[in-house]
């Protein structure tokens, strides 16, 4: 009998042909504008994990209590080169680091400009770890080496935007009256921050401060195979225990790539579920036309449900038709939807990732974003056809043979 | 005499307007036997249509039995009925009342769709059915393409569909000119006639129950007379 009724139902769809296409784009455009946003959702959290796994999902970083982690906020609490040591003996620890970030104003030519300098250790195992930690790469000149002391790697903003005039390796800059020389240029990280800053020996960066052994984060690196969780909590437990805190009262936070990675995650969900939640609404709106539509063939069938019931047809035959029928609009609505989803948020991404010559959109097209919303329209249609469907069935054959 | 197909015994049937109570049968009683050809006439408001609706089981009594093959039908559920009356009664309408979706042979298949008879036979039933109302080249038109005349004939068809002892005809010739008319009815007495099914002819037009009609049952008030 279901096959039937399909029969049945194909032939008033194509009959009403304007109405079910103008039905089927009211779901159609609902089914898309979700789709389309699930799928850039989904992109953009591909892409955050896919960025931070690059970055090493082996990492850790300890910063003063109450910084966000970004080496240049204020905070009154401070690390040590001893924390730093400290962490680098815990066991799990396979390297760590201290870096010591200060701004400083930093003259080139006749003009001045206030920049973040980043201090690192020059020495063989800090060099051979820096790649590791993502620091960054080499693009022009070289990277440091053991002994060099009054040289500098600048990001790559840094040399095309921060004076009027482009900086070259070699090229000299003053900072605190003391002349530093360009011995790299780094490759631009995309993630900002790496690009606007300047990197030098920690030694020349003390020299210029006159502060001793204060570290602005320390970065640690997990042993291959060791738990990155157990090991940063070891790493809070060994510093407590040096710094003498109590649990719950430190002065320092440990973080770790994952945790980060998470909370990033959360806010995409956040702003993807309200977006889509938006985008739902579009959908009701189309919901609520297959339910007109479906009231309006109810009466205009009236007729022709009596001539059906006369002819045999059962209270739940006539049920079933305008049921399918409504959830055929959807179901015809949300294929038609999901290509034009699929299609929008691809090319959404080539779009972006040609302007932003980035990869910030991973869009891949699941299983679930295909055959989810298929099976939603559908269900949607059948229920805005419910009421009316009900309404049909319970017609008596005689009133609706009359109805003119 | 051959049995009863359908017997209406004391059946009333009460309508509610507003406040009142309108009884449009009163305790009617009539028995159509196999093989007949009844002409049932009347003016509007004698219950004529009434007893159409009874005898097509298209509805239930108020009050009284109605037995169709014997089966007492008066007080069954709307899809029971539903598949009695797709099986054992034929309807031709006076407005032909075709499906406006469906081409010629779908309408016809229709019936045998609602009683779950596979696709093969539908479709060969349909076609033989059509060949002979003599619209079998018509099959693949819709009905708003063809005339009046050639609308009954499929709907003749389609009342055919899964072989029911009875034919329920209403006014099957009042929006047809007469020549037409005169071949539908002559077409409907051939089924009498040659393949002994049931008539019950439902017309105002006396000339034309005269005519065709073995019988005729005369209703006023909701009671034969």
């Amino acid at each position: 009998m279901i096959g039937e009724i399909f029969r049945i139902v194909w032939n008033y769809i194509r009959k009403r042909r304007t109405r079910s296409l103008l039905t089927i784009i009211g779901i159609l455009i609902g089914i898309s504008a979700v789709v389309t946003l699930i799928a850039l959702g989904q992109g953009l959290t591909n892409a955050v994990d896919y960025q931070f796994s690059k970055l090493g999902s082996n990492r850790i970083t300890i910063s003063p209590a109450g910084s966000t982690g970004m080496p240049m906020s204020k905070t009154t609490a401070q690390l040590t080169e001893k924390d730093a040591d400290t962490v680098k003996k815990v066991s799990g620890v396979e390297f760590a680091m201290g870096l010591y970030v200060s701004s400083k104003p930093v003259s080139f030519g006749n003009e001045v400009k206030q920049i973040p300098i980043g201090g690192m250790d020059v020495n063989v195992e800090t060099l051979k770890y820096a790649g590791q930690t993502g620091l960054y790469e080499i693009e022009k000149g070289r990277n440091f080496k053991p002994g060099d002391k009054y040289k500098i790697v600048i990001g790559s903003k840094v040399a095309t935007d921060a004076f009027s005039r482009r900086i070259k390796v070699g090229d000299m800059l003053t900072i605190n009256n003391t002349q530093f020389q360009v011995i790299g240029i780094q490759k631009s990280g995309g993630t900002g921050i790496m690009d606007i800053i300047i990197r030098m020996p920690k030694d020349a960066l003390r020299e210029l401060d006159g502060k001793t052994d204060q570290v602005s984060m320390i970065n640690a690196i997990v042993k291959e195979g060791a738990d990155i969780v157990k090991t940063s909590d070891r790493i809070e437990e060994a510093l407590r225990n040096e710094r003498n805190e109590k649990k719950g009262e430190e002065s320092f936070t440990v973080q770790t790539t994952r945790s980060l990675i998470n909370s990033f995650l959360s806010i995409i969900a956040v702003i993807q579920g309200l977006l889509v939640g938006i985008a739902g609404i579009s959908l009701l709106v189309g919901a609520v036309g297959i339910m007109n539509t479906m009231y309006t063939s109810v009466l205009e069938r009236t007729r022709d449900i009596g001539v059906m019931k006369s002819i045999g047809a059962k209270n739940h035959d006539i049920l079933l038709i305008f049921i399918i029928e409504a959830g055929l609009l959807g179901l015809i609505g949300g294929a038609i939807g999901v290509l034009f989803g699929a299609i929008a948020s691809t090319l959404i991404s080539a779009v972006a990732s040609y302007y932003l010559k980035a990869d910030i959109l991973r869009i891949s097209i699941s299983p679930f974003l295909i055959f989810g919303p298929l099976l939603f329209s559908f269900v949607i249609g059948a229920l805005s056809g419910l009421f009316p469907a009900v309404q049909a069935s319970k017609m008596k054959p005689v009133d609706s043979l009359r109805y003119e | 005499m051959a049995k009863p197909v359908i017997e209406l015994r004391d059946v009333w049937k009460t309508y509610k307007m507003g406040d009142t109570n309108i009884d449009a049968l009163r305790g009617m009683s009539l028995k159509i036997y196999e093989g007949e050809f009844v002409a049932i006439m009347g003016p509007s408001g004698s219950g004529k249509s009434t007893t159409m609706n009874m005898i097509g089981c298209l509805d239930v009594p108020t009050k009284g039995h109605i037995f169709l093959d014997s089966q007492d039908v008066s007080h069954m559920t709307e899809s029971t009925l539903a598949r009695i009356r797709g099986r054992k009664v034929g309807f031709i309408f006076q407005q032909f009342n075709l499906i406006s979706a469906f081409n010629a042979k779908e309408n016809v298949m229709l019936p045998m769709m609602f009683q779950d008879i596979p696709r093969e036979e539908q479709s060969e039933k349909a076609e033989a059915l059509l060949e002979m109302v003599g619209m079998l080249k018509r099959m693949a038109h819709k009905p708003s393409e063809l005339s009046g005349g050639e609308q009954q004939r499929i709907a003749i068809a389609r009342a055919l569909a899964n072989d029911p002892q009875m034919i329920l005809a209403d006014e099957p010739t009042g929006n047809l000119d007469s020549k037409t008319g005169n071949e539908i009815l002559a077409l409907i007495k051939k089924l009498n006639e040659v393949d002994g099914k049931t008539i019950v002819l439902v017309t105002h037009d006396k000339g034309l129950a005269q005519k065709y009609a073995k019988r005729i049952v005369q209703i006023k008030d909701g009671q034969i007379i």
